[in-house]
């Protein structure tokens, strides 16, 4: 239970308390060594953006919880402290996995007393929360219910300080302020479930009027009182704020609190929540979007950057050769020395940096003491503390080059590469560094990182690519170079994505149609037996309540799609091949004579179906398969080619028809004498030859 | 000012229904629904006097064979206005859409179509102009229905089918249009695309469709396509969804001859047509689908589907009134809102009259005579109505002809014209229709009063 209130706070000190952990993996390798919220963000660390956000907004006393690399946050945030007028203590619980791990670690330390501001340590905003407390303050008088308010910056849905896959749907009400569902959406929305906004009908019962928002930054940033951190205590499965506990209070009847919103407009504020993030907002505060927050207001002691024009940002101390370039939007810290010709564009460059002779940087992030030597080109990644580029190194874009790393004489290191210095083996700090010549050269130190196995069982992605989004330096045209993953795409997306039109009339039929081709596709990808196969489809067919024959009608022609008939030679093996595994499975739908006429029905339409020149090569030899495979047996097959129906349809399937006239004259032959079946599959091969 | 003959913007449609929702008013010994007074005026003067005001001159009046003759008679020799009006006549039983289907012919512009039952003091250009400046293919008017003060309830419990109803917030495109007995109960669901195109958008089930639409000239090709396929087809119900959903549907649109339709007016008139494509603000759609190739449009060739249907919505601001007299307790909440409001003589007959009050916010027709000690509240009085002494009526309508003898106290009622109410009846939120005869001391409550020969 929250201890007793006292809402007049107008007297009280306001507190804050920043979560300097982000609980995810995105900054690794780099996060392995230092802390996320010290991450410098134009030569700045990240947390110290935050804390000036806090001071402008009248914070007097600040909580920053730390989980990892707690000693380096503490020895920076006391540093910090020295100079501020705000208390700031730091929080340090090894014990935490996620937002909710330290809310209710901070319940459990009763320091928060009143009313207070709950930030990330990456947030960076130069929002006045005055009038936000006030409102906040004002609704907390009136209704003791409204635990939290939450501050939402309003942006198109495509803007750049909009971290790409973290995006989430808002359902307000703009008469009462009150926020009445959330759902976050994904970069790639794999099931329907993701491409569909669903919110409880008995909304509408208390709000009339609601109004959905997708042009909304939710920068985490949220007023809290006191309740906040009791209520995770009190839901131990809390740990997400947003998934689980806003969640959580919106969608339960026994609660009985409301969550309110402040929607601000012009003013900056964004997350740093991932690589592609820290390049948004890295270049956000270059062009001055977040002033005073900008590098030559000089947030940090010491510093003294002069601004110049084009956006340049220089340190008094950077030697500059007389013939290198600075282009637009450039950072450069103290100390560092740029050789001839060198050109530099849309970069920020750490403190006591020494870059050689005609290099080229442009949209990369160097950090301190870096060594960049002759003839580098750099794009489009962050490179840390402390790394050597030898001579002549390449490095595309999208790369994480962690600490200490050096890369040898004339290497390239490839696109989206993450490299470490640290040892394999986290554990056993005796490990050597066993470098990675294939990428560091010869003379390089260093590793590519590969992240731990089940590291994203936080949030279980179906579809990978939800990870990669958040990628710095990401585009669409990097991940369809994937190509197993592109496959994957094709098949379940496309085809969702089309019956997704129809969508607003549900149409049952659809849907098997889709979870039939799955199932298919995933049985042919991964092999699976066709028992297992079997028994899923089995399953399909009774939970949506249709017959055989609606599964013959889907599996036939994906199945007769799966074989790859384009190889010019040996097609006829390929069709094989594909039936001997798959033909059983077409038998399993299969039972009396009629499903057997049926099936025939649809597999001459099937193959009718396929891409011209290729139906009779399917159609001969699967019919012939699976008369021999006495899924098909002889009745049905005389029956099916005597009907009327077999002979109307299109020209396709009447040649396909016309195509098993030597089969069956064979069949109706061997009623009264027995031919060896040599003679017939020659003759149905010959058939075939003729296309 | 000369009147100078032009090709003309609009033309205007007035449905008018019989009016389910009014029984038993609208019975055959009463008037039909467009003729059913407010305050003592027919209510389809009112939309007359609108379309004046609007500047649109071709009026075709579509009335249900029922109730012709009568609306017939006072749309050629008592309307008196400058509209050109022609009536269409169609079967009883006859959906909105069917009825535009059966008229098709006669509509060669872009047109707009009012109900006869709504009534607004919107004015006229604000909601054309929203239509002349977008050029969507459909505006429709919205309104939040004001709250009743009570009355009667009325037999028919017709109540309107909630609607939700989503409108983009920053240009009011119609978005979203969906029935409440045609979803999941539980769960409302919108597609995430939508809301890409759609970043901000407001849902609401408490707008109410004010039957007042603008359409283009081709959509009638298309309600004549819809009124095929179904019967009973309405515009409410199939036409204005249909036209909604294919805004984003490709594969509905082609299905149900929308994109037909729209393709034959612009074959038909290809300048406008190009043009009203181009102002077109529906952002493209990205369909990925395999077998769009074939078709050669334009927008296909770049691989995005830019539907050619828009539809706007017109919220009408909470402070405008606007009222639909489609249901009995409608009727009298739209009565008394005029009664309140109107500048006519409200007792023409006062000084005659001894004795006898009548309040401000009542008004009383010509030649209706008070006997001595009666009084009126809040109700609305016919002409040529005898009213006996010491009645006492309070929050009822009162057509003409009636006649209420002694002693009578009427509450919350609705008599219809020709009807008699003798001696000492007390009736209470009642309805007495056309030329019934309330047999004296009766005493009566939610009740229908009327006779039943006629059914």
């Amino acid at each position: 239970m929250p201890p007793k209130e006292k809402v007049e706070s107008s007297e009280q000190v306001l507190q804050a308390v920043i979560l300097a952990d982000s609980f995810d993996e995105r900054f690794q390798p780099i996060t392995l060594e230092t802390a996320r919220c010290l991450l410098p963000l134009c030569n700045v660390p990240l947390i110290s953006y935050t804390f000036e956000f806090l001071a402008v907004a009248g914070v007097q006393e600040i909580f920053v919880f730390c989980c990892s690399h707690s000693d380096k946050v503490k020895q920076f945030v006391k540093q910090y402290g020295k100079q501020s007028n705000m208390k700031i203590h730091t929080i340090v619980s090894q014990e935490c996995y996620s937002v909710g791990d330290a809310m209710r670690e901070l319940d459990a330390k009763q320091l928060i007393d009143t009313d207070f501001i709950l930030v990330t340590g990456d947030v960076v905003s130069n929002m006045k929360l005055d009038k936000v407390l006030d409102e906040h303050r004002a609704r907390r008088q009136a209704d003791k219910s409204a635990i939290m308010t939450m501050v939402l910056k309003k942006a198109s849905p495509q803007h750049r300080s909009r971290s790409v896959g973290d995006g989430a749907l808002f359902v307000l009400d703009q008469a009462s302020k009150e926020c009445l569902h959330y759902q976050p959406v994904k970069a790639f929305k794999s099931s329907r479930q993701d491409r569909r906004m669903t919110m409880d009908m008995e909304i509408f019962d208390k709000h009339p009027e609601v109004q959905i928002r997708n042009d909304l930054i939710d920068c985490q940033i949220d007023i809290c009182s006191v309740e906040v951190p009791a209520l995770f205590t009190e839901n131990f499965d809390y740990q997400d704020i947003r998934t689980d506990f806003v969640h959580g209070i919106l969608t339960s009847d026994l609660l009985g609190k409301t969550i309110h919103f402040q929607e601000v407009t012009d003013v900056y504020a964004a997350r740093v929540r991932s690589t592609q993030m820290y390049d948004a907002v890295s270049k956000d505060i270059i062009s001055r979007w977040t002033f005073p927050m900008v590098p030559d207001s000089n947030l940090q002691a010491g510093d003294c950057y002069e601004f110049r024009r084009g956006l340049v940002y220089k340190e008094k101390s950077v030697v500059l050769s007389r013939t290198c370039v600075v282009e637009e939007k450039v950072v450069i810290g103290a100390n560092t020395q740029i050789a001839e010709r060198s050109v530099l564009s849309n970069c920020v460059i750490g403190k006591n940096c020494v870059i050689g002779a005609n290099v080229k940087i442009d949209n990369a992030y160097i950090w301190d003491n870096v060594t960049i030597m002759d003839d580098c080109v750099v794009q489009h990644s962050i490179i840390a503390n402390g790394v050597v580029l030898e001579k002549g190194v390449t490095v595309e874009k999208g790369c994480l080059i962690s600490f200490n790393v050096k890369v040898g004489a004339g290497s390239t290191v490839p696109a989206y590469s993450r490299l470490t210095a640290l040892p394999e083996d986290e554990d056993d700090s005796e490990a050597e560094l066993e470098s990675e010549q294939a990428i560091v050269g010869a003379t390089g130190r260093g590793r590519t990182f590969r992240e731990a196995e089940g590291s994203d069982d936080e949030d279980d992605e179906v579809d990978p690519r939800n990870k990669l989004v958040n990628r710095l330096a990401y585009d669409f045209s990097a991940l369809e170079l994937d190509q197993a993953q592109q496959e994957l795409a094709s098949g379940s997306e496309f085809e969702s994505e089309a019956s997704d039109l129809e969508e607003d009339e549900v149409n049952p039929a659809e849907d098997l149609d889709r979870e039939v081709t799955q199932t298919l596709e995933r049985a042919f990808k991964e092999n699976h037996t066709v028992d297992i196969a079997a028994l899923e489809l089995n399953t399909l067919r009774m939970a949506s309540n249709s017959s055989f024959h609606e599964m013959r009608k889907r599996i036939i022609p994906s199945v007769l799609k799966h074989m790859d008939v384009t190889a010019p030679v040996k097609s006829g093996k390929a069709v094989k091949d594909v039936l001997d595994k798959w033909g059983p499975l077409i038998g399993r739908m299969v039972h009396d004579k009629d499903d057997q006429i049926d099936g025939l029905y649809i597999l001459q339409r099937a193959s009718a179906a396929l891409a011209p020149g290729t139906s009779s090569k399917v159609f001969a030899p699967s019919l012939r398969y699976f008369y021999d495979a006495d899924i098909l047996e002889e009745d049905a097959i005389l029956i099916w080619y005597h009907s009327e129906k077999s002979q109307e349809g299109s020209e396709e399937e009447k040649k396909l028809r016309a195509l098993a006239a030597p089969m069956i004259a064979f069949l109706e032959q061997s009623d009264s004498e027995d031919e060896s079946e040599e003679e017939s599959e020659e003759e149905s091969e010959e058939e075939s030859d003729e296309e | 000012m000369p009147y100078r003959e032009r090709v003309p913007e609009f033309q205007a449609i007035i449905m008018a229904g019989y009016g389910n929702g009014l029984y038993p008013l609208t019975e055959e010994n009463n008037m039909p629904k467009a003729l059913l007074p407010i305050v003592n005026q027919p209510m389809i003067s009112y939309q007359l006097s609108w379309l004046e005001s609007s500047g649109v001159h071709d009026v075709i009046v579509v009335s249900l064979k029922s109730g012709s003759d009568k609306l017939g008679h006072y749309l050629k020799k008592v309307y008196e206005g400058p509209l050109r009006i022609s009536i269409e006549i169609v079967d009883d039983n006859t959906g909105t859409a069917d009825a535009l289907a059966s008229i098709k012919d006669k509509i060669k512009t872009d047109f707009l179509v009012i109900s006869c039952d709504l009534m607004t003091d919107l004015i006229p250009h604000q909601f054309l102009d929203m239509h002349r400046s977008e050029d969507p293919t459909v505006t429709a008017l919205f309104f939040e229905p004001s709250k009743g003060e009570g009355g009667p309830s009325g037999s028919s419990k017709v109540k309107d089918v909630t609607q939700y109803i989503g409108v983009d917030a920053s240009n009011s495109q119609l978005v979203y249009l969906n029935n409440a007995d045609s979803m999941a109960e539980d769960e409302f669901s919108l597609r995430i695309s939508l809301l890409n195109k759609h970043p901000v958008m407001n849902i609401s089930r408490l707008l109410q469709d004010g039957h007042l639409y603008v359409f283009k000239r081709w959509v009638v090709d298309l309600i004549s396509v819809v009124s095929q396929k179904r019967t009973m087809a309405s515009l409410k119900e199939h036409v204005l969804p249909l036209l909604v959903k294919s805004q984003y549907q490709k594969v509905l649109a082609d299905r149900e001859g929308v994109t037909k339709a729209v393709k034959a007016s612009m074959a038909a008139h290809p300048n406008t047509q190009k043009l009203a494509l181009s102002l077109s603000t529906t952002q493209p759609i990205a369909t990925e689908e395999e077998g769009n190739g074939e078709d050669s449009d334009e927008d296909e060739q770049t691989g995005e589907w830019k539907s050619p249907v828009h539809c706007k919505a017109f919220v009408l601001p909470k402070e405008i009134y606007c009222g639909r007299a489609n249901t009995i307790p409608n009727y009298f909440e739209v009565n008394r809102y005029y009664t309140k409001t109107t500048d006519k003589v409200r007792n023409p007959g006062a000084s005659s009259q001894v004795q006898t009050q009548v309040g401000a916010d009542s008004l009383i027709g010509d030649d209706t005579k008070l006997g001595e000690r009666s009084s009126v509240k809040k109700s609305t009085l016919g002409s040529h109505i005898t009213i006996g002494k010491n009645v006492k009526i309070v929050n009822s309508i009162i057509m003409d002809h009636a006649i209420l003898e002694d002693n009578v106290k009427v509450e919350g009622c609705i008599i219809c014209a020709g009807s008699k109410i003798c001696e000492k009846s007390t009736l209470k939120d009642c309805e007495v229709g056309g030329g019934f005869r309330v047999e004296k001391e009766t005493t009566a409550r939610n009740e229908q009063l009327v006779d039943f020969q006629e059914q």
